[in-house]
């Protein structure tokens, strides 16, 4: 009888106070509708429309937008120079971000300073970042420059930002250099999650380090690399503040990626109409991210 | 009941954070019946304006002066970086959330004014006793082409020359260019190790150096009639002659085809560069730097009647969505008057005064160099006041001109693509 009745009082309960969950999440909920709702819906609305800029008056055009930006001359451009930034970008940190992380979650004098130390580039303020290479890789007064000059490496000035064939690979070094510390973090927390009795019973069983991190550690730590990838794969697809402080998206368009020129379109030419169109077409590719991103985290949290 | 006082404190919270991040501080900007008007006080309006000289107090000590000198109307200034400058104005108007005046440059007119972003000033202007001292000419500045209206007041100008190192010049034993062939033999000449004739300036900011050059060569964007003649014979010689400098002579530094001011300012006063384009705003600083080696000359030109160089205003405007107009044309009128207007020209962030009783104090008259920006004034040409002109400066002319640098672009293909933008409707 106890037992029968427990699940109905339970049900009583649940009936009388169902409404609680929906008003403790009010809060977020209307938030995020204000916020990320609202912009959203906005931005969505405004690529079908021909937009005012200072009145705001919106004329629905259907997908002439999109048509417009597909069609000029430099989207594919755009579009490949977009997926070798993120590519780019991505893998050096992932690649970056491992290996510093491996190196601190072994024991060394002052380890903790150090660990401290590596968040500082994750730290500094995109635009502060941006200046301080803009100084660091000036052609002519820059210490780089200078340097591989000096060591005989080159022999003029070296255009990193202001050579086509350089400003793009630069631009996805610094941003690695900034991305890093993220990596090495999330991989260091994972890290110190992987069970020594297995590494040591890997060993054992005949495993060297190679094999122990292959077998033991990589399983272990791949479904943080892989959130964080994601995350930072959206990320870098909407970090424009490095490429339009450092060159623009020059010389000529050899850095511009989607994001930059929707807000190019957007806030310099004053066509939000084809601004929201660019957003809404990476916003769509980025949306496969996001769905592998939650069935991720999802498949993660059905596994605790 | 601690349950319940939580939820409701749950929902007013959130309710007060949501009506607290959609209020568009009517307070300050609204309908005019804040506080100050209904208890008789004075007017608040706010000014917008972006600052060349960010540790200058010229602008504030004005603003000061004014609202202590009068009671009817009291201006606060916001600050905004001149790079986001034109986004925000824009947002702002689109949002109805602008401020009452603004600083504004003449190549924001085009777009500004036919959106019906800015209010008319001629009611304004003609009631008012300075009008006669503009300098007749700058009342251009801030028109439409082929209208009568005014959408900007003239405030502060400014007329693009050349500085080039006479020590420089002098070891090569080369007078300065008056010619667009002489200065392009010029760089040649001066290019030497770690030693460079002139920056391009390709990056921000750019397009009014390089207007100058074309102005200067007899090129023009728009005829009499307003039709764009950019890209017509004319338009696409001179362009090749800028070109040049980097494409044949390699006589521009490393970076130049993305450098911007402070980059092109730094290789002068270093000595890297032996010319450089620029205006009286600059003029302090190199004349501190370099003395009696500094010279200045009008901007080379075809050497055929008076070298035409580019003109550029930053004026002020009254957005037509405030409902304090009369307001904001009491301070706006007010900074356009003569002690004001020398009091922001002689500072450290002023340019050349648009009032003749201005213009013509000593402090205009005597320094041969500032005289030479002086002097340029009756046959500098502006931006026309077309809706591309902003679109152009903003977006196009830089990733442009940078494919015309790298040779990916011919001039005929960099001058048809500006001119395209420009008639363009954006």
């Amino acid at each position: 009888m106890l037992a029968g009745k427990q699940p109905t009082r339970a049900r009583k309960k649940m009936g009388r106070r169902g409404y609680e969950p929906y008003v403790l999440l009010a809060p977020a909920i209307i938030l995020i509708l204000v916020f990320a709702g609202y912009p959203l819906v906005r931005s969505i609305w405004m690529a079908f429309n021909k937009v005012s800029a200072f009145t705001g008056e919106m004329a629905f055009v259907g997908f002439d937008n999109f048509v417009a930006i597909t069609q000029a001359p430099d989207f594919w451009g755009n579009l490949g120079r977009t997926g070798m930034w993120v590519g780019g970008a991505v893998s050096l940190q992932l690649l970056g971000g491992l290996v510093l992380a491996l190196l601190i979650n072994t024991k060394f004098p002052l380890r903790g300073v150090y660990r401290g130390l590596v968040m500082v580039p994750w730290a500094t303020p995109s635009v502060l970042v941006a200046l301080m290479w803009k100084w660091l890789l000036d052609p002519n007064n820059g210490i780089i420059s200078k340097a591989l000059r000096g060591v005989g490496l080159a022999d003029r000035p070296v255009e990193f930002l202001s050579d086509p064939a350089m400003a793009l690979p630069t631009l996805i070094v610094i941003d690695a250099w900034q991305g890093i510390p993220l990596f090495t973090v999330m991989i260091l927390a994972a890290l110190q999650g992987v069970s020594e009795d297995h590494k040591e019973a890997a060993a054992t069983d005949g495993c060297g380090p190679v094999g122990v991190f292959r077998h033991v550690v990589l399983p272990a730590i791949i479904p943080t690399i892989l959130i964080t990838v994601l995350l930072r794969i959206i990320w870098t697809a909407n970090y424009v503040d490095l490429i339009f402080i450092l060159t623009g998206g020059g010389p000529g368009v050899s850095s511009t990626t989607l994001a930059l020129q929707s807000y190019l379109t957007a806030y310099k030419a004053t066509n939000f109409g084809q601004g929201a169109a660019y957003s809404v077409l990476q916003a769509a590719i980025l949306v496969i991210f996001v769905v592998m991103y939650l069935r991720l985290t999802a498949r993660n949290e059905a596994q605790r | 009941m601690k349950r319940r006082s939580f939820l409701a404190g749950a929902l007013g919270g959130t309710a007060g954070l949501a009506l607290t991040a959609c209020g568009n501080g009517e307070a300050v900007d609204g309908d005019g019946d804040g506080p100050g008007d209904s208890a008789g006080g004075p007017v608040e309006i706010t000014y917008w304006l972006w600052q060349d000289d960010a540790t200058d107090s010229t602008w504030t000590d004005l603003a000061e002066s004014f609202n202590s000198a009068q009671s009817d109307v009291k201006v606060t200034l916001e600050t905004i970086p001149l790079d986001q400058y034109q986004n925000k104005i824009t947002t702002a108007a689109m949002n109805n959330t602008g401020p009452d005046a603004a600083r504004c440059k003449d190549w924001w007119i085009g777009q500004f004014a036919p959106a019906g972003a800015t209010a008319d000033l001629t009611p304004f202007v003609d009631g008012w006793e300075a009008r006669d001292d503009v300098v007749e000419g700058l009342w251009k500045t801030g028109r439409l082409p082929g209208e009568e209206s005014i959408y900007m007041l003239p405030h502060q100008y400014t007329t693009l020359y050349m500085y080039y190192r006479k020590d420089y010049f002098a070891e090569v034993g080369l007078e300065a260019p008056k010619t667009q062939d002489e200065f392009l033999a010029a760089a040649e000449a001066l290019t030497g190790t770690d030693r460079y004739g002139f920056d391009v300036r390709g990056g921000g900011g750019g397009q009014d150096q390089w207007l100058a050059w074309m102005y200067a060569g007899g090129a023009n964007l728009v005829d009499d009639a307003g039709e764009i003649v950019l890209n017509d014979a004319t338009g696409v010689e001179v362009n090749e002659k800028y070109l040049s400098i980097v494409t044949d002579l390699e006589a521009a530094p490393p970076g130049s085809i993305t450098a911007a001011f402070a980059d092109v300012k730094t290789n002068f006063a270093s000595g890297l560069t032996a010319m450089m384009i620029h205006h009286p705003g600059s003029l302090a600083e190199m004349t501190e730097v370099y003395g009696d080696d500094l010279g200045v000359i009008p901007i080379p030109g075809t050497g055929s009647g008076p070298s035409r160089t580019l003109g550029a205003m930053s004026g002020n405007i009254i957005m037509a969505q405030s409902e304090k107009q009369e307001a904001a044309w009491k301070w706006i009128s007010w900074l356009s008057e003569t002690e004001q207007m020398a009091t922001m020209s002689t500072s450290p962030q002023g340019q050349l005064p648009v009032l003749s009783s201005v213009m013509e104090m000593d402090e205009f008259t005597s320094d041969p160099n500032l005289k030479v920006a002086v002097d340029a004034i009756p046959d500098a040409v502006t931006w026309p006041g077309l809706p591309g002109v902003a679109t152009l400066a903003g977006k196009e002319w830089n990733p442009t001109i940078q494919q015309g640098f790298q040779g990916e672009l011919t001039s005929q293909e960099v001058v048809d693509k500006m001119a395209a933008v420009l008639a363009s409707d954006a």
